[in-house]
């Protein structure tokens, strides 16, 4: 029970644990301390403890106040909803102090994030750009935030235990949709097409799709939503480069997604289905990260007159 | 362009003041003569004014700092050992000035702190005064400051928050109050190695052996050499304070016994107890007045009629003395050298025949009345019979010729007499209640035997000083004593003090007066009624406590289940947190499952804090 208390008040004013480093100027600052500690004992001169006294003082307080400014955060990882291998993802933290104003935080996880002044209260997302290197599921662990206020001489650092599991999806390789469904797609469409957006010329885009007015800055594409419906299956076939496939079935899968008509995927035994839904594109994007071997394409599959693309 | 444009605060003014405050620590510890700060504190003046951004090329900072060391290497080479400090403080204080003219980033701002910073730690060395505390406590005051606006300019994101100025000086009042308590903490060496900046006590005033030949004239040093503390008997007005007894009389004058130790007088009931701080005096003689029975700490040893310390004169030490007077004498406090007849002749005709104390006073009067207090040098023709000379002719001397030359006459008409060196103290500061002793009070005077050693004063020109209040002395004093002197020997004082202060302290409290009990008490109670219902609740208790609070009132009396499906219906937020915590519970309570329960209860706890309740109707 004593064990028990003792820890609980150890938590209380300890937990997370800090961690503690110097800094060059903090590094300086204990030379000059080691070296007045040693004079201070040779010659026993009291002028010398006064010194000594004032600049332990001074590392009191100093660690005081920096303890003061971190006391009291919390933090959350925000996560988009979709992460791809390679692509710069923007990766949110929550950063609030309900208590205190904290000064000059770094959000020490997957890059940086400089924090110069956190005011009391409902906080902030601070947000920052990384590329994961590889995809499928990868955990994302503690939260670092350190900081060297007040007077930089030590940067004293909390560590928030934060688990995250996300799916890293295949790095998209462009391709042209209506090329992989051997279809010479009008691009304007319909007249109930839309244009979506636009994006770099991808060998196999109809010339009708190109945008002639900025030539100037490159080819570019438009991709049409909303009616165009580009509908077929993604077939992974077994052989040739798997990461290549997987991206470029990744990257169709957000193509035809976007036009709006139905897609699904097939590899080896396994048959998504047909929708058109997000939860299905994310379901298909899960399944091409995690996919580490494709099978050969069952026959017993029914793709119906849906169009196939074989990759 | 890397300069640094620190919002609010103007750092010029901040670095050109924190490189003045160490060269004002330098100053103020004697090292640079006021002038030369003039100067100095000009030059800063002019680099704040004008030359702070000025681009001046940083390589020139080499240049003078190898110019420095080869200069003053030279003069350490040719001028030795003892140039050794003042080339420091020559190559520090010219560092700090081409620092600060140089063009300045970050990087050298920081260079100027510890420039500073080391100004301060030289100037420790040097002094003992309190005064230079100025240059370093304005340190102290500036250097969080600029390290704060550094750490902030080096950040290199957003904006920067400035806390207000009276925010730097609660942190500069914290600083003090934790460093003062860490001076008195901070272990002590029991012994140094390097003799190095301790306060010089070349001062003294005091001379064992007399001297009567002494060419030059005798200096009136006003400086302090020992303060005294009656600790125990009954304070005297003024008292002699003895440090050499000279009983080996010779034509040239008294010279103290060599051999044959004379032990305290051990086996005497103490009368008076004195406590002695020798602030600045160089002796190894134990002082004390009337007559010796012990010394704290007793590592002394006697040699004649005289005792000295083993090693250095402790910080402080206790004397313990009877105003029994001592009953024996002699042979050897008799003898007269055949030379001296002239003095005997002398002192036969003033003395005459009559008790010993007439003779004594007939004598005393014949000193006063023919010869004049002096501390002009004796004339060289009285140096090779200096208490002749001084007898004969109405002679000019100090308190030692007047001395010799009555103990002198007094052994020429067969009385046993000495002389006694050491302070005549009459000084007594109200403030404190101490006596104190200054160079000037170095006097010597007369022992002579009548059925007991006796004092008698044969100089005509002594004074007893009035008691007088100096606070200025008493804050000077508490310097010395409490901060330059302070030893391990304090710091083990100070913790037997502080363990049997506790006593005193219960039974100080026991004293108190019914009310001032009373209102301690209803404080306590409300205090323990606050805080500690909280505390002696079961983990369950404490949880429906919190639940409570937040507006959740659940009967206790009801079952676990029922109150789980009440936070279900009215608070459905947290239901989920509690149906986790309370299967927890359960097994803890009545379960043979090992639970960790302390933890689960302050999280549900937290989490019910954290947690905005809006009251829902249940079905």
């Amino acid at each position: 029970m004593l064990e028990n208390k003792t820890r609980m008040v150890w938590r209380k004013y300890f937990k997370p644990p800090r961690g503690f480093k110097l800094t060059k100027a903090g590094r300086i600052f204990f030379v000059f301390l080691f070296a007045i500690i040693a004079v201070a004992m040779l010659t026993g001169n009291n002028l010398l403890f006064m010194i000594l006294a004032f600049m332990l003082a001074f590392m009191i307080v100093s660690g005081l106040e920096s303890e003061r400014n971190i006391r009291y955060l919390e933090i959350e990882r925000v996560l988009p909803s979709e992460i791809y291998a390679h692509t710069p993802s923007r990766i949110g933290y929550h950063l609030r102090n309900t208590r205190l104003t904290s000064d000059r935080l770094v959000i020490n996880s997957l890059g940086g994030i400089k924090v110069a002044c956190l005011p009391k209260g409902p906080g902030e997302i601070y947000t920052t750009e990384y590329a994961f290197e590889r995809r499928g599921r990868q955990h994302l662990g503690d939260v670092q935030v350190y900081t060297t206020f007040p007077y930089g001489l030590f940067e004293k650092s909390i560590t928030f235990a934060l688990a995250d599991d996300i799916v890293v999806f295949p790095e998209p390789m462009p391709v042209s949709s209506a090329a992989a469904l051997g279809r010479e797609d009008s691009g304007r469409g319909k007249g109930t097409d839309s244009i979506s957006h636009v994006r770099p010329y991808i060998p196999g885009d109809s010339g009708s799709l190109i945008v002639w007015k900025k030539l100037h800055l490159g080819l570019f594409s438009r991709v049409v939503e909303g009616g165009s419906g580009l509908t077929g299956v993604i077939v992974l076939l077994p052989g040739g480069e798997l990461e290549e496939k997987l991206s470029q079935a990744a990257f169709l899968v957000g193509e035809l997604f976007t036009s709006g008509g139905q897609f699904g995927l097939a590899a080896g035994n396994y048959f998504s289905g047909l929708a058109g839904s997000r939860d299905h594109k994310i379901k298909i994007l899960t399944y091409l990260a995690d996919l580490d071997v494709i099978g050969a394409p069952s026959p017993a599959i029914d793709y119906g007159t849906t169009k196939l693309i074989y990759l | 362009m890397e300069r640094p444009n620190l919002s609010i605060y103007d750092i010029p003014l901040l670095t050109t003041g924190i490189s003045l405050a160490g060269i004002l620590a330098l100053s103020l510890a004697g090292m640079l003569a006021w002038p030369v700060f003039v100067l100095i504190a000009a030059l800063h003046l002019a680099v704040y004014r004008w030359l702070f951004h000025k681009d001046i090329p940083g390589y020139l900072f080499g240049v003078v700092i190898a110019a420095i060391f080869i200069v003053e290497g030279l003069r350490i080479y040719f001028q030795g050992r003892g140039a050794v400090l003042p080339a420091l403080r020559d190559m520090i204080v010219i560092l700090a000035l081409t620092r600060l003219v140089l063009k300045k980033t970050t990087r050298e701002i920081y260079q100027i702190v510890g420039i500073s910073i080391a100004e301060c730690i030289l100037a420790t060395v040097f002094t003992i005064s309190p005064i230079f505390l100025l240059g370093i406590m304005l340190d102290a005051f500036l250097t969080p400051i600029v390290l704060y606006l550094l750490d902030g300019y080096e950040f290199q994101a957003g904006t920067p928050r400035h806390p207000p100025l009276t925010h730097f000086v609660g942190v500069f009042l914290g600083i003090m109050a934790v460093s003062t308590a860490l001076f008195f903490i901070i272990p002590r060496p029991s012994s140094t190695i390097v003799s190095l900046g301790i306060a010089e006590r070349r001062r003294t005033g005091f001379a064992e052996e007399v001297d009567l030949a002494k060419a030059g004239a005798l200096e009136q040093d006003r400086s302090i050499v020992m303060r005294i503390f009656w600790s125990q008997g009954k304070a005297p007005e003024s008292f002699y304070l003895s440090g050499a007894r000279l009983d080996v009389l010779t034509r040239k004058g008294f010279l103290k016994r060599v051999g044959q130790p004379v032990a305290p007088a051990v086996n005497t009931p103490v009368s008076d107890r004195l406590t002695i701080y020798p602030t600045g005096l160089e002796s190894r003689n134990v002082f004390f007045p009337f007559t010796l029975v012990g010394t704290v700490p007793s590592t002394i040893f006697s040699q004649g009629l005289n005792y000295y310390w083993r090693s250095t004169t402790p910080p402080f030490y206790d004397v313990y003395v009877t105003r029994v007077l001592s009953l024996r004498f002699e042979a050897q406090d008799l003898r007269f050298p055949e030379e001296l007849q002239g003095v005997a002749t002398l002192a036969r005709r003033v003395a005459g025949q009559a008790a010993i104390p007439v003779q004594v006073k007939r004598l005393r009067t014949y000193l006063a009345t023919h010869c004049t207090y002096s501390l002009a040098a004796p004339t060289p023709g009285t140096l090779q019979r200096p208490i002749e000379s001084f007898l004969a002719g109405g002679g000019k001397g100090a308190c030692e010729h007047f001395a010799s030359a009555m103990a002198a006459m007094l052994r020429a008409i067969g009385i046993p007499a000495r002389v006694v060196t050491g302070f005549l103290v009459s000084e007594f500061n109200t403030t404190d209640n101490y006596y104190i002793v200054r160079a000037s009070d170095a006097h010597a005077w007369v022992e002579y035997f009548d059925g007991a050693w006796r004092t008698v004063d044969p100089t005509p020109q002594t004074q007893i000083k009035k008691p007088r209040s100096s606070l200025i002395d008493a804050l000077r004093f508490r310097w010395i004593r409490w901060v330059i002197e302070y030893s391990l020997q304090d710091q083990i004082n100070l913790a037997v003090s502080v363990r049997l202060g506790m006593p005193r302290l219960r039974q100080g409290l026991s004293g108190l007066n019914t009310w001032a009990g009373l209102i301690f008490a209803v404080i306590v109670i409300i205090a323990v009624m606050i805080y500690l219902p909280r505390r002696r609740l079961g983990p369950y208790a404490r949880v429906l406590h919190a639940l409570k609070r937040k507006g959740l009132a659940l009967d206790p009396a009801l079952t676990h289940e029922e109150h789980k499906q009440r936070i279900k219906t009215e608070w459905p937020g947290i239901a989920p947190h509690f149906e986790v915590y309370l299967r927890s519970y359960l097994a803890w309570r009545f379960g043979d499952r090992k639970v960790e329960i302390q933890p689960l209860t302050e999280a549900l706890i937290a989490k019910i804090h954290k947690t905005k309740y809006t009251p829902q109707k249940g079905e």
